[in-house]
């Protein structure tokens, strides 16, 4: 009896094995791409070369990021839109900055969790690196509203921030603007999440549980990584809404750059990051998944299906770094 | 020469060293008292016995504080207005809540640091405990505008929470609105800052400098720790406008409780925590320590003094507890949205 059981699993571990090694053939064969879990690999993907990560410059970044004085009314912070807490997003529909406004094309906030992973930033890819893209939302009018002029006076009269500048930068820093935003990107640079994913296409075969890897498998199957690939899950822009219409493309104004075309979002901490689509209209991950089926792919997807690749996301709900709540100057 | 020098400067610590102590001697019978340094003293002193703090609470608690779903709009947490950053509070003047609603009176957020000092909260005072008051904000309509009940029910909808609220309280925990709050008490409760007043307070005389010492010298003289005393160097109530009329009274309609009793902020972290006063109207803390002066005390006090009080008050800028930013458990199908009307 037990030797028939040990034979038996034996028998089976070989087959799971052989099936696994089938699994990341294929993964590897969509362009699907592991997390490095070497830090010299990783570094070389999230260094920026022009203002290379010291740990003087990314505690300051971290502390800029959470400053709700960075916005014109000190209440609004990077955090209170991408909550490190909540998955790097707000969990609202529309983001809702300065005044209560919420964005005039109805649109939702990414997460910035792997954002460092994207070749393109917001939702129409108006920008390519994490450094341009902080530029936007802290002058914007609903969300931070604050003038790029007056911020690197208000910072510089925090005699705190001046100190840290120096010791990130050297003792003749002109903090301006820009170096402002670099900082915060740098701190962004760090925000990556490897997950039970990673540890399975880095080779660790029991990282995910047979139904996770089923779901992997229909998720390369019906087609969804000729968009969702890369490290990111996501990350190029690519055409959405041209064929099949979405359901609630009328909500908001928003249609893509001037080709129509949308930055895919990174499906990494896909769990935590409802509302989905640009828009943020629907709830529930499952009508996601069918939503993209039918205008992305023009299939129907069955619930089974849509319940296998839920089942996948799961496991790519990441280890977050740990962070030390700052005290600010 | 340098001979002398080492005398003169030796004579200089001592006689300091000598003013140290009187100086505590002065400080200890004026009321003024550190925080505990033994933990166990200390423990005696923020515990609530009829929900005695554990890890596990604190932890959930801290959570539940960083938590901006437990409102209605899905964005404004405890943090949000009690900013942990800062002092633990907003920085502006009148506290902006759901909506973007200011205080209807142009409140100004109090520290949530040391408040488990204070004998009373709110700036009239209305809640004895931590755990009463933190059922305020989570109902108030200019602050976080969510009703008791979603508030439970909210928690109630994310596995992961009910499960914190088991490890913590037990396996049959009922989950009420009454709970969130206390289980946010709990971790008020551990939010206080030794600083070096309290050292110098304990027994170290160096741990002031001179300015320092002669400036709460001052603080003493002056009859400043007449109300602002005890370890929370404030938390009671007290009239207000014993002497004058404050020169913003007429911002917003508080006018404290129904005896006319204020509650004296606490002036730990005082530094960090402009702008001043119920509505917030001044900023600076010179010109605090000066209105007080003649609000308080019908005295007039001059710039120098006033810049040697305000240098005293500094040192109370205190230690905060090292806090790691919470991973919040997901929400889930069964959460109720967030609504920002
Ligand atoms: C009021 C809410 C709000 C605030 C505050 C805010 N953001 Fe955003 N963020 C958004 C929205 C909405 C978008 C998408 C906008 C678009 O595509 O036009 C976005 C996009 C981004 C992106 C692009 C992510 C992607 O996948 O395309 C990054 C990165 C980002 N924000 C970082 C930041 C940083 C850093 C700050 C602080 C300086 C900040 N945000 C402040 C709402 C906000
Ligand atoms: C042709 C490219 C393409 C294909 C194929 C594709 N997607 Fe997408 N996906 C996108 C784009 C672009 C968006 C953003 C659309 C928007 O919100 O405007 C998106 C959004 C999503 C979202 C919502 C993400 C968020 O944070 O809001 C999910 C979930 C998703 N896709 C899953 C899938 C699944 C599952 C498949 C396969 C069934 C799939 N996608 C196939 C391009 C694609
Ligand atoms: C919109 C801003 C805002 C939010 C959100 C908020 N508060 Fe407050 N808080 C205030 C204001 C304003 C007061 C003073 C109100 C009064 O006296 O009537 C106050 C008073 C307090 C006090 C009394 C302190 C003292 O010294 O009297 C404590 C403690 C406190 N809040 C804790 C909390 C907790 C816990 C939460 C989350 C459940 C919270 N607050 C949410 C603005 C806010
Ligand atoms: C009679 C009691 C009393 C005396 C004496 C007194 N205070 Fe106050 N203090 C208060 C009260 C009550 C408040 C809150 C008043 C308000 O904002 O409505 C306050 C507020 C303050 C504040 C602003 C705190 C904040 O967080 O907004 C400072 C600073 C302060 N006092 C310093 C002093 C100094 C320095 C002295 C001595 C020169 C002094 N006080 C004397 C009762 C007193």
């Amino acid at each position: 009896m037990k030797i028939i059981a040990l034979i038996l699993s034996i028998f089976t571990t070989f087959i799971v094995a052989n099936s696994d090694i089938e699994i990341l053939k294929k993964a590897k064969k969509a362009n699907l791409l592991p997390i490095p879990n070497t830090k010299i690999e990783l570094l070389k993907i999230i260094n920026n070369q022009k203002n290379p990560s010291t740990d003087a410059k990314i505690e300051l970044g971290k502390k800029l990021y959470f400053d709700p004085r960075v916005s014109k009314s000190n209440l609004i912070s990077c955090n209170t839109c991408h909550n490190l807490a909540l998955g790097g997003a707000d969990g609202v529909s529309v983001a809702t900055g300065d005044k209560w406004h919420p964005n005039p094309h109805h649109l939702n906030s990414p997460t910035v969790y792997n954002a460092v992973f994207a070749n393109y930033q917001f939702w129409d890819g108006r920008s390519t690196t994490l450094e341009e893209q902080v530029k936007g939302p802290i002058q914007t009018q609903f969300e931070m509203a604050m003038h790029k002029d007056i911020l690197p006076s208000k910072i510089k009269n925090i005699i705190g921030y001046k100190e840290e500048f120096k010791r990130a930068y050297g003792p003749n820093v002109k903090i301006t603007f820009k170096l402002i935003t670099d900082t915060i990107a740098i701190f962004e640079r760090t925000l990556i999440t490897p997950s039970r994913y990673d540890d399975f296409l880095n080779g660790d075969f029991k990282a995910l549980t047979p139904k996770e890897k089923d779901g992997l498998n229909t998720f390369i199957d019906l087609g969804c990584t000729r968009c969702h690939k890369g490290i990111a899950l996501g990350g190029f822009t690519q055409p959405f809404d041209t064929g099949k219409r979405y359901k609630y493309r009328n909500i908001g104004d928003f249609h893509g750059n001037k080709n129509h075309l949308v930055k895919t979002p990174t499906l990494r901490n896909i769990k935590e990051t409802a509302p989905y689509f640009h828009n943020g209209m629907i709830w529930n991950l499952k009508d996601a998944i069918k939503e993209m089926g039918k205008i992305q792919l023009l299939l129907g997807i069955s619930d089974k299906d849509a319940q296998k690749i839920e089942t996948f996301f799961g496991s790519l709900s990441g280890r977050k770094p740990k962070i030390k709540y700052p005290i600010l100057p | 020469m340098k001979k002398l020098n080492i005398v003169l400067s030796g004579l200089l610590v001592a006689s300091v060293g000598f003013a140290g102590e009187n100086l505590m001697m002065k400080a200890k019978n004026a009321g003024l008292k550190p925080i505990p340094q033994s933990k166990l003293k200390l423990l005696k002193l923020v515990d609530d016995p009829t929900n005695p703090m554990t890890d596990a609470k604190i932890e959930l608690g801290k959570k539940l504080y960083f938590d901006p779903r437990l409102s209605k709009s899905g964005i404004i947490s405890c943090n949000t207005c009690h900013n942990l950053g800062l002092g633990g509070v907003d920085g502006i003047s009148a506290a902006i809540g759901h909506k973007w609603t200011a205080n209807p009176h142009h409140l100004n957020s109090p520290t949530v640091y040391n408040s488990v000092l204070n004998s009373a909260q709110f700036w009239d005072g209305r809640a004895a405990h931590l755990e009463d008051q933190a059922q305020g904000p989570m109902q108030a309509a200019p602050e976080m505008a969510s009703p008791a009940k979603s508030v439970a029910n909210k928690v109630k909808s994310i596995p992961k929470y009910v499960n914190e609220f088991k490890k913590a309280y037990g396996e049959n925990v009922k989950i009420t609105f009454k709970l969130v709050a206390d289980t946010i008490g709990v971790f008020e409760r551990t939010l206080i800052t030794p600083s070096r007043y309290d050292e110098f307070l304990n027994g170290h005389p160096e741990a002031l400098t001179k300015t320092e010492k002669e400036g709460l010298n001052l603080f003493i003289d002056k009859g400043c720790a007449s109300c602002h005393n005890n370890i929370g160097v404030g938390g009671t109530m007290q009239p207000f406008e014993v002497a004058n009329k404050y020169k913003f009274e007429n911002v917003g309609d508080f006018k404290g409780n129904k005896n006319g009793m204020v509650k004296t902020p606490t002036l730990r972290n005082i530094e960090e925590t402009a702008p001043y006063f119920h509505n917030g109207m001044v900023w600076s803390l010179k010109e605090a320590v000066k209105d007080m002066g003649s609000i308080q005390l019908g005295l007039k006090i001059n710039d120098k003094e006033a810049g040697k009080i305000a240098t005293f008050l500094k040192a109370l800028t205190g230690k905060k507890p090292n806090i790691t930013y919470p991973q919040l458990p997901a929400s889930t199908s069964k959460t109720q949205k967030p609504d920002m009307n």
